[in-house]
């Protein structure tokens, strides 16, 4: 299992180093229009051209930088916010805890991406539209998942040692529930940017992404939008790669997530 | 525990079901034909019931209309020719025109068509407010029968494209039907769809976009070519022209340049009659100096826009507006500005707009930087182009890319700085040069042009009016003369549009010159289906 | 004794039946108050209302009057909520101006195709899914537990729409084993029920295998994690005393216990489907719900929208509630929260 958590880890160090070396590893700015539109692999492109003449290679490795971005602020974003949720939530119980239930129950029932489409389409396409739907609806399971352990840590005999010697709430949940919690957060961190670059890449490919940022939903998008796709030889290095990056950030992320999961929590059965 | 295994079967079997298919595959669906019976099929999509009130507003749901429906006067591949009347006269200086009707014409019903029915017909209209034809029977004071073969048209004042977008446009509908018809926006019945065209309706499908015609082969100009004519809608129509599921449709440029490779097909080109161009907020500055605009103009380079967003499936675009592929009314000898983006610089640093703290953005004389919101659509890489040539003449673009809907509704409150837009409408008759004069409802269309120029509006109220061909000619030439000088639009280029098909079955396909009725671009003009 | 149970039953019925009325409550709030939250003017917003230099978007007079009577233009709030309840009880769902036709008839005409492809993806992922979760939690620790896992952990990381484009890329277009796009093929239209059932299964493989591919790690997953739990209760470490055979104890004593959590979960995320099918029917071209919406976002009708999300989670709410019928006639164990 760490092994697997390993390879993730290190599949995702590969790709912040792309990010950030991005400048330096692409002959051109992803928003040049630099070579003829269409163009197949050589040295001076080496994935091609896409249909406006900008060189495929250069978007995908700036694409790292827009899929980390987005996994990373969406999961900081609503990992604590949802995690702050959960703790008050769990902590005090009662008329809140069973609102935070009720609203849960609600959420999770109530399909997700109709409703992210209504929202996204009243808004002007952006990355912060997109950002701000994706944190909406990913910290009530981070609720969720927080409340829950806080409830089986509510039960610890030391919360309520601690609590008779007349500590208050917030010392409690500050020196005793917030440590216990880091591992659950740091795991659901990494496990969320996973879930947050495959929405993102969905809702691109919809449609509602930022059009002049290609993120690798994005490029995937206008790819499959060049309608002779199926029947040109393009599709190799204009479908392909983006495809595969995506789906190799979040298997990175979600092998990591998995692995920190049960590192720190080795009672849980959803690892091997 | 049996639930699971019950389950486990029903999957089971559903999925060897699928797998069992995979012969089913390999043959190929065969065409319904029965006998002798000619089908012709093209892809397409809905454009509603092709019936006089129920069509789409659309270029292409005219077309389907026309098929079942005639007009005084039609085009063919040279021109317009005479069709539901034999000929026709103008008199009184352009505002009496006379049309002496073919005495074989007659509904797919068996009734005859009479004067009665034209003057009918504008009457109708004229009642029953109809959302495209409305606006060009203003100018029609009365219609009068004056005996079964002939009616004689009175307009307020003469009207130059009475005959392509009036008498060409207008499709003559049975009296003894309409009469009967209070409500026409809601009228659905069969009966809406009888006319007196060479194409008879037998089924129209809206959810599957299809329409099913039916040869008449009691068409009085004469013998129709197929039997049977469908329009339907598939997912993939270059497949299926390369199998033979269809004999035509209308492919885009990149499905095009596929096609072209394939021996068996044939691909026509023509002008697509739509126009994309830049509009500029002329109530506000920089703007309104003319001089700035003309530097835009020299800073594009328009082939190479062409180029990257429509893969050369466009012309590029003059600025006298007029599209050269409109031969009759185009003028070559006006301003032009060729790509150059030393001219654009020059012309910038001369008005005093330089760049002081060498961001690579100039700034005007009070400070200001040269940085603007270009307002543009979702689809297209045309903002993104634009964008990079106007930073290599030191001004910046910020891209506000909308959906259609949200786009229009700026653009009609005229809440942009600068913005591309695109519409069709520039083909037939060049009254629409006079759509781009600012006025609040000028037409139909809201005009979202901002034109102030004393000549320019004197000029389109005259040309609409001159019935004498040469007169004419002269004020548009000198209407587009202005325009390129005054660039208050800059056109950045005409889409085309292509026609792909299997020949063998109907052959002779062409692009209307001018386009049909109004100035629609197509290919589907009943002409070709006929043998005159 | 039964007295009591039937009495449990009710009450719990009655319990979940409230919370599913204020759920839907809720929904219908939701979609009520969006449009007029939103700055700006809510009606044209409803409409997309806007002069446009190409025609066919502009809304006539007609499209206008009817848009305008059925969303209370005019009216207090109180008064539009009240027109809209009363509406939707009528099933008007209002009125699409691009489509040009009523939304509850466009949703009807797709909603059928969506079930189809839905319910036998759910299905077949469902069945596979629990039973490879028995099997790795049988396995637990192996090789091929951890190969099962990893595969499918896998598999989940392929964004739905990448793995059916890649599919109608290779499969369709290249191999030309299956159609390109639709439901069915329109020149069958007239033939034999045999006939027309084929060419729709043929249609429906693609579709139905890049949605179950999409669904079964979840299921997966969940068994797995349930029959691990299972596998800790006190009887089956009698059973096991017993002597009981390994796969006996499998499927005879953990599965019936672990499959109420399971299949309580798979009914709960009924609404995650929904997502999987919005892009297996956007990129397979099946004429369903899913590519209404798509087709609905790309023209920013919102009258379409709202009404599809309304009767995407009212389904998604009425499956719960069936299968806590279902469950609670079964099951008498069930709590009453």
């Amino acid at each position: 299992m760490s092994r697997l958590g390993l390879i993730g880890g290190t599949i995702l160090l590969f790709f912040c180093l792309l990010a950030f070396f991005a400048p330096f590893l692409t002959p051109y700015s992803p928003n040049n229009f630099s070579g003829q539109p269409l163009e197949i692999p050589s040295t001076r492109h080496l994935l091609g051209t896409d249909g406006s003449g900008q060189d495929i290679f250069s978007q995908l490795i700036y694409g790292t930088r827009v899929s980390l971005l987005i996994g990373l602020t969406v999961s900081l974003f609503s990992t604590l916010f949802g995690g702050v949720v959960g703790l008050l939530s769990g902590f005090y119980g009662k008329w809140i805890d069973r609102l935070l239930m009720r609203f849960l129950d609600i959420f999770l029932t109530i399909p997700h991406l109709p409703l992210m489409l209504l929202l996204a389409a009243y808004f002007p396409p952006a990355l912060v539209t997109t950002i701000f739907v994706l944190i909406l609806f990913s910290w009530p399971l981070e609720a969720k998942l927080v409340r829950s352990q806080v409830l089986s840590l509510k039960k610890r005999e030391y919360l309520e040692a601690a609590r008779l010697a007349g500590a208050k709430d917030y010392y409690l949940m500050y020196r005793y529930l917030i440590p216990e919690l880091t591992p659950l957060i740091v795991s659901q961190l990494v496990l969320r940017s996973s879930w947050a670059v495959l929405a993102e890449s969905g809702l691109a490919f919809l449609g509602l992404g930022d059009p002049s940022i290609k993120s690798w939903g994005m490029i995937l998008k206008q790819a499959i939008s060049y309608e002779a796709i199926y029947f040109t030889p393009n599709w190799q290095w204009w479908l392909l790669p983006p495809g595969i990056c995506i789906t190799l950030l979040i298997f990175a992320f979600t092998f990591l997530g998995y692995a920190l999961e049960e590192k720190f929590n080795p009672t849980l059965k959803e690892g091997v | 525990m049996r639930k699971v295994f019950l389950l486990f079967f029903l999957a089971c079997f559903i999925g060897l079901a699928c797998l069992g298919l995979l012969r089913h595959g390999a043959t190929p669906s065969a065409p319904a034909s029965s006998g002798a019976a000619s089908i012709y099929k093209i892809a397409g999509e809905d454009y509603g019931h092709p019936s006089p009130y129920a069509f789409y507003p659309r270029g292409p749901g005219y077309c389907r209309m026309s098929l079942v429906f005639d007009t005084l006067v039609w085009k063919d591949q040279k021109g317009i020719i005479p069709w539901l009347s034999k000929s026709y006269q103008m008199a009184a200086g352009g505002k009496e025109w006379t049309f002496n009707l073919n005495p074989k014409a007659k509904w797919q019903d068996g009734q005859p068509l009479t004067a009665e029915d034209v003057k009918f017909t504008f009457d109708y209209i004229k009642q029953h407010p109809h959302p495209w034809f409305s606006r060009e029977l203003a100018v029609v004071s009365k219609v009068e029968a004056k005996d079964k073969d002939k009616v004689v048209i009175f307009l307020k004042e003469p009207y130059a494209p009475f005959l392509t977008n009036i008498a060409g446009t207008i499709p003559i509908m049975p009296k003894h039907i309409w009469s009967k018809v209070a409500d026409p926006l809601k009228y659905n019945d069969a009966k809406a769809a009888i006319g007196s065209g060479p194409f008879k309706l037998v089924k129209y499908d809206k959810a599957n976009a299809l329409y099913v015609f039916q040869a008449n082969q009691d068409y009085f100009k004469g013998k129709v070519k197929v039997d049977k004519l469908i329009f339907l809608q598939t997912g993939q129509p270059l497949m299926a022209l390369t199998k033979g599921d269809i004999d035509a449709f209308e492919p885009n440029v990149d499905q095009k340049i596929v096609l072209e490779k394939n021996k068996n097909i044939k691909v026509m080109e023509g002008s697509g009659f739509w126009i994309y161009r830049l509009l500029f907020n002329l109530e506000q500055q920089p703007w309104q100096e003319v001089k700035f605009r003309q530097a835009i103009a020299y800073a594009l380079n328009l082939p190479d826009l062409v180029k990257r967003a429509m893969h050369n499936g466009a012309k590029t675009g003059k600025p006298g507006y007029v599209s050269p592929e409109l031969a009759q009314w185009y003028n070559a000898k006006t301003l032009d500005y060729p790509y150059s983006p030393q001219k654009a610089n020059e012309i910038l640093d001369g008005l005093g707009y330089k760049d002081n703290n060498g961001d690579g953005i100039r700034e005007m004389p009070g400070g200001k930087k040269l940085s603007f919101q270009l307002l543009t659509f979702q689809e297209g890489q045309d903002g993104e182009i634009i964008k990079s040539m106007l930073k290599d003449v030191g001004i910046e673009i910020q891209i506000k890319a909308l959906d259609k809907g949200a786009h229009d509704s700026l653009i009609a409150d005229k809440q942009y700085q600068i913005a591309i837009n695109g519409h069709g409408g520039i083909g037939g008759d060049p009254v629409f040069l006079n759509q781009l004069i600012a006025s609040p409802k000028a037409t139909q269309q809201p005009s979202s042009d901002m034109f102030k120029d004393e000549e320019y509006t004197r000029l389109a109220k005259a040309q609409s009016k001159m019935t004498d061909q040469r007169q004419r000619k002269q004020i548009v030439n000198r209407m587009q003369e202005i325009l390129a000088e005054k660039l208050p639009t800059l056109p950045l280029y005409y889409r085309q549009m292509y026609f792909a098909y299997k020949p063998g079955k109907v052959d002779g396909w062409f692009f209307t010159s001018g386009g049909i009725a109004s100035g629609i671009p197509t290919e589907l003009n009943k002409v070709v289906f006929l043998k005159l | 004794m039964s007295c009591i149970k039937k009495e449990g039953r009710s009450t719990y019925l009655y319990t979940r039946g409230g919370e599913y009325l204020s759920t839907i409550l809720i929904i219908l709030c939701l979609n009520f108050f969006l449009p007029r939250l939103m700055p700006g003017d809510p009606f044209s917003y409803l409409t997309g209302q806007n002069a446009s230099s190409d025609l066919s978007t502009t809304l006539d007079s007609k499209s206008e009057a009817i848009l305008r009577a059925y969303y209370g233009v005019g009216d207090p709030l109180w008064k539009q909520f009240c027109l809209y309840c009363q509406n939707l009880l009528h099933g008007n769902l209002g009125y699409a101006y691009y489509f040009k036709a009523p939304v509850a008839q466009l949703i009807a005409q797709r909603l059928p195709w969506s079930l189809f492809l839905v319910v036998t993806s759910i299905l077949l992922a469902s069945v596979i899914g629990i039973t490879a979760g028995v099997f790795s939690a049988w396995k637990r620790g192996t090789v091929l537990d951890r190969g099962f896992w990893i595969i499918f952990l896998s598999l989940r990381s392929i964004p739905t729409f990448f793995l059916g484009t890649l599919l109608l890329l290779f499969l369709s277009f290249q191999a030309g084993i299956f159609p390109l796009f639709g439901a069915y093929s329109i020149e069958k239209a007239g033939s034999t029920w045999l006939v027309q059932g084929k060419d729709i299964l043929w249609h429906l493989a693609l579709p139905v295998l890049t949605l179950t591919l999409a669904e079964v790690t979840g299921k997966y997953l969940l068994t797995r994690s349930a029959m691990l739990d299972t596998l800790e209760e006190d009887y089956i470490i009698f059973a096991r005393a017993r002597g009981l055979a390994e796969s006996q104890i499998m499927y005879r004593h953990a599965l019936p216990n672990a499959l109420l959590p399971v299949v309580t979960q798979i009914a709960l995320r009924l609404g995650m489907a929904a997502a999987g099918m919005i892009y297996v029917e956007t990129i397979f071209g099946y004429p369903g719900m899913g590519k209404l919406m798509q087709e609905a976002l790309a023209v920013r009708d919102f009258s379409v929208l709202q009404g599809t999300f309304l009767i995407t989670s009212l389904l998604v709410l009425a499956s719960n509630f069936l299968l806590d019928l279902f469950y609670v006639y079964l099951d008498p164990r069930v709590e009453v929260r």
